[in-house]
């Protein structure tokens, strides 16, 4: 197919390219991925990119090239590796209850732990308002939805489960840092 | 000795006392049994001096060793009780190898005592056997039931564990437990072999022993227990896997999970944020330029066109061979040259065919570094098909 008939291109395009994981409550623009994923794709590689189709159902844009993630995705990064250890420090099933619930941002326990908090700081959270930007880089990214002050995980936080289970993998050979602090 | 009926009257009449010691398997003090015993509100509730020391005589309590304070159901009673409530212990993969060597043995007993045709001997070894298969048979029952119970508990979330030790402990049943199970039931696994084993002993023993026909039947009888054993251990094993597997593979899952974890965040805290952004997999596309909808859709026209057309292949004809020299070639020819008075009128003879340009470039290759030079002397003209130069001679001198 033309590159230039695919359907929602432009639309599609312009969420992908921003770091948007796009869902199947994403409709047409998911709706157009999934018909047309073959010709996506080749566009996609075409342009350097890799569209990364999520057994969980959803799309995402893959740039091998980048070394260092955005600050704003290192956030969203720590914000759910928290979330996730706390889940499982409650003996918790952690993907059904990242997945079937919502959290209330103000009884999240990324503040209310000392050992969080440390973590949070080397990012330079401090309070309850890093956090709300933090829920805000997580909506912006396609990993959740906020209403209020409730947030809602979406399919695409998979990732961060991902990344849980291939640390062996990414930090296998990670030698010791002398100059950094704890 | 006291009746069976009494036995089990008195049993009943103290049946908090006894469910009490039975959710206690390291046992409990004399107050501990006391407090439980009022908290039930039953009329046996006073555990009085006389009831304790009946309960020893019995031999239904027995003192923890090393420590009277404590006491504990002695073992037959705590079996015969987890038999009869269906709350079954996990037995060892050591406490079923142990039957299945002692049927290995036996059946070596067995062996000799047919060939020997030994009735009585023959007799003891298929008593033995008996006794053995049936406590396999018990344990893998056991096994069997335990394992369900335990991961119906895992599964309402009830075991009050962490995910890690909820996954040791999964990971212990299936490794220490299902194990067991399944080398009872599985062709190849050590005791599946000594049970096919046994299975054709014990036919060959009847063959032997047909003229003691009572020895012929027992070793029926012994091998029908065998089969019953294996059937059963067959479906133990089968369900129990069945149960456990999802669990397992669930568990298992969740402490990847919970490790990776762990890992990520003890790399942030022993490095800095911006080593942790180098090593986290979730980078963002990142966009050189910017793309106005109207360049976006030109190029992506363009690239969907775009057909590449293969270069001309190279000729070897003379003449059309690619115009390329070869610097080292050349090197290693002046080194043997040398000394000589005129390096370009050197390369010239050397590259007829060269052009200009790659004259020039070899020239400037050769010229200085390394090789002792010297220039001088009258102006020289060097003529080709592309033109005329004119120049000084560069001299390259032997090496020293």
């Amino acid at each position: 197919m033309n590159p230039e008939a695919l359907p929602e291109l432009k639309q599609v395009f312009s969420e992908l390219r921003r770091g948007v994981h796009l869902t199947v409550e994403d409709g047409a623009l998911y709706q157009a991925l999934r018909v047309h994923e073959h010709d996506y794709g080749q566009l996609f590689a075409a342009l350097g990119f890799e569209l990364i189709h999520h057994p969980h159902q959803f799309f995402y844009l893959r740039d091998e090239e980048r070394e260092h993630a955005p600050d704003g995705m290192v956030q969203c990064a720590v914000f759910m590796l928290i979330l996730i250890d706390h889940l499982q420090d409650q003996g918790l099933d952690v993907e059904t209850r990242l997945f079937d619930g919502s959290f209330d941002l103000d009884q999240l326990p990324h503040l209310k732990q000392p050992r969080y908090l440390n973590y949070l700081r080397q990012l330079r959270i401090n309070d309850i308002n890093g956090l709300e930007n933090i829920a805000q880089q997580l909506k912006r990214y396609g990993f959740a939805q906020v209403r209020g002050r409730e947030l809602r995980l979406r399919a695409p936080a998979m990732r961060f489960v991902d990344v849980c289970l291939d640390a062996r993998t990414h930090l296998k050979s990670d030698p010791p840092d002398p100059g950094a602090s704890a | 000795m006291a009746s069976l009926k009494s036995s089990l009257s008195f049993l009943a009449e103290h049946e908090s006392l006894l469910l009490a010691l039975l959710e206690s398997p390291d046992g409990l003090t004399q107050g501990e049994l006391a407090a439980r015993c009022v908290s039930a509100r039953s009329p046996d509730s006073s555990l009085t001096p006389a009831l304790l020391q009946r309960l020893l005589d019995l031999g239904i309590l027995e003192e923890r060793p090393g420590e009277s304070v404590y006491l504990e159901l002695s073992l037959p009673v705590r079996t015969f009780l987890g038999h009869l409530l269906r709350t079954h212990e996990l037995i060892t993969p050591e406490a079923i190898r142990g039957y299945v060597n002692e049927l290995d043995g036996q059946g070596r007993a067995l062996g000799e005592a047919a060939a020997n045709a030994d009735a009585q001997a023959a007799v003891l070894a298929l008593e033995r056997m008996a006794a053995a298969i049936e406590r396999v048979r018990s344990y893998a029952n056991a096994n069997h039931a335990a394992i369900l119970e335990r991961v119906l508990r895992a599964k309402a979330g009830a075991d009050g564990y962490s995910v890690r030790e909820r996954y040791l402990r999964i990971n212990a049943l299936w490794q220490d437990y299902l194990g067991p199970l399944r080398a009872l039931v599985e062709p190849g696994e050590w005791a599946h072999t000594s049970f096919d084993r046994l299975a054709e002993l014990l036919g060959r023993a009847r063959e032997a022993l047909i003229t003691h026909g009572v020895v012929a039947d027992a070793c029926e009888r012994v091998r029908a227990r065998l089969l019953r054993m294996r059937t059963q251990a067959g479906a133990c094993y089968a369900e129990a896997y069945r149960e456990l597997l999802p669990l397992y593979e669930r568990a298992r899952r969740q402490n990847l999970i919970a490790e990776g974890c762990g890992r990520w965040l003890e790399h942030l805290s022993r490095h800095s944020a911006h080593r942790l952004a180098a090593a986290l997999p979730v980078a963002r596309v990142s966009w050189q330029g910017q793309f106005n909808d109207a360049a976006l859709t030109a190029r992506l026209l363009a690239l969907a066109r775009f057909n590449p057309i293969a270069p001309a292949p190279m000729s070897e004809a003379a003449g059309e061979r690619p115009d390329v020299v070869s610097i080292s070639r050349l090197r290693a020819a002046l080194a043997q040259a040398r000394p000589i008075s005129d390096l370009l009128a050197w390369l010239a003879c050397e590259l007829p065919q060269a052009s200009w340009a790659e004259l020039v470039r070899a020239y400037v290759a050769l010229s200085p570094a390394g090789t002792a030079w010297s220039e001088g002397g009258e102006p020289h003209c060097l003529a080709r098909p592309e033109g005329k130069i004119g120049y000084r001679p560069l001299a390259i001198e032997r090496a020293t």
